[in-house]
């Protein structure tokens, strides 16, 4: 029963398959499943990818993608697409939705040996190298989903700061503090000499 | 004119790859890196912390979406998906809340209405409160205490 439903609607998704997100998510509004699917489609991925990448638990990036999705639809009546772009809005309900599970979730034990490791470098220099990856993976994972949120954007995404604050709700002075922060609590993992200012002077 | 103290801010909130920096800020950062051997160590400080965080981003990444790039996850979400949606309205609805159209105007400012009712209720409370204590006050100076306590008009005052 769930099957011939499901072909049901895959064979009229396909017919929006050319349609743009709006109109798609104006159908959704209005009870459209086909044209939703259209959508499930074409976000799907980036949805688990932005799951698995914010959560930093692949696991429950399933979960928290379906969740989201079947928030847009929920909601489908009420997105503004002058306010924000699907992919935008999506991303944010999914980062409110990881940081619902960072709460509920119990930290995870890093798994042994899950990096590849380089044959060519000598016993102590790989302990020391092995240490600071697992520990910047971990500090990576600790950083409060905000800051590392906007460390996915503009590092792995590749949007400018006003992107990322447009995509976070936030403004571009917020993401460059959590972008600052971020980076700070990573080099102090690192024990890199952090960039100060002495008495400045302007050469 | 970029300073060094600012150019050191933007430094460590962006990063030694000055294709992250905002535009308007290149210009004039170009133009000091030119002159300030102290803005160039600034930056190459800043390198090798990108490097660690560009490399811990990407093996993050790797390792969290392995196989979710897959057909079969995408498939496996729609399915899931498309059963929840074809769940009767008041099913789906309990993920989100019903929503009530509303104005874009009063969307928008709904903190400072809130507020607003917030206080004009409090006002309103203070106000009741004087208006029935001056009336006590009135009817007590007038010496009509009957008035006053009204409640128990049958009570006589015993010399």
């Amino acid at each position: 029963m769930l099957e011939l439903a499901y072909c049901e609607t895959e064979r009229t998704s396909i017919g929006y398959a050319g349609s743009p997100d709006d109109e798609l998510m104006g159908r959704a509004g209005r009870g459209d499943r086909a044209a939703f699917d259209a959508l499930v489609v074409r976000h799907g991925s980036f949805a688990l990818r932005a799951a698995a990448r914010l959560s930093g638990d692949r696991a429950a990036a399933q979960d928290i993608a379906q969740d989201a999705l079947v928030r847009a639809w929920t909601g489908a009546s009420g997105y503004d697409p002058r306010r924000a772009s699907l992919r935008t809005w999506l991303y944010r309900i999914v980062m409110n939705l990881c940081i619902d599970h960072r709460r509920q979730s119990r930290p995870q034990q890093l798994p042994a040996h899950f990096d590849l490791l380089d044959p060519a470098i000598s016993g102590h220099a790989l302990l020391e190298d092995l240490e600071r990856r697992a520990s910047l993976g971990h500090a990576m994972r600790d950083l409060p989903l905000r800051q590392r949120a906007a460390l996915d954007l503009v590092y792995e995404q590749g949007l400018s700061a006003a992107e990322a604050g447009r995509s976070l709700g936030a403004s571009t002075k917020a993401i460059e503090r959590l972008l600052a922060r971020a980076r700070q609590s990573l080099r102090l993992c690192l024990r890199l000499e952090p960039v100060t200012g002495g008495p400045d002077a302007d050469t | 004119m970029l300073t060094l103290r600012r150019f050191r801010a933007l430094a460590s909130t962006y990063g030694a790859n000055l294709r992250r920096w905002p535009a308007a800020a290149r210009v004039d950062t170009e133009a000091l890196l030119q002159q300030s051997a102290r803005a160039r160590a600034t930056l190459a400080a800043e390198e090798r912390l990108d490097a660690a965080i560009d490399l811990a981003v990407r093996r993050e990444a790797i390792r969290l979406e392995r196989g979710l790039d897959s057909a079969a996850a995408l498939e496996q979400l729609r399915l899931a998906v498309a059963a929840q949606i074809r769940r009767p309205p008041r099913q789906v609805a309990r993920l989100e809340p019903a929503r009530v159209p509303v104005p874009g105007w009063f969307r928008a400012h709904l903190p400072e209405l809130r507020r607003l009712g917030l206080a004009t209720a409090a006002c309103a409370a203070v106000a009741a409160g004087l208006l029935v204590g001056a009336r006590y006050d009135a009817a007590a100076r007038s010496g009509d205490l009957l008035a006053a306590l009204s409640f128990n008009p049958m009570q006589t005052q015993v010399d």
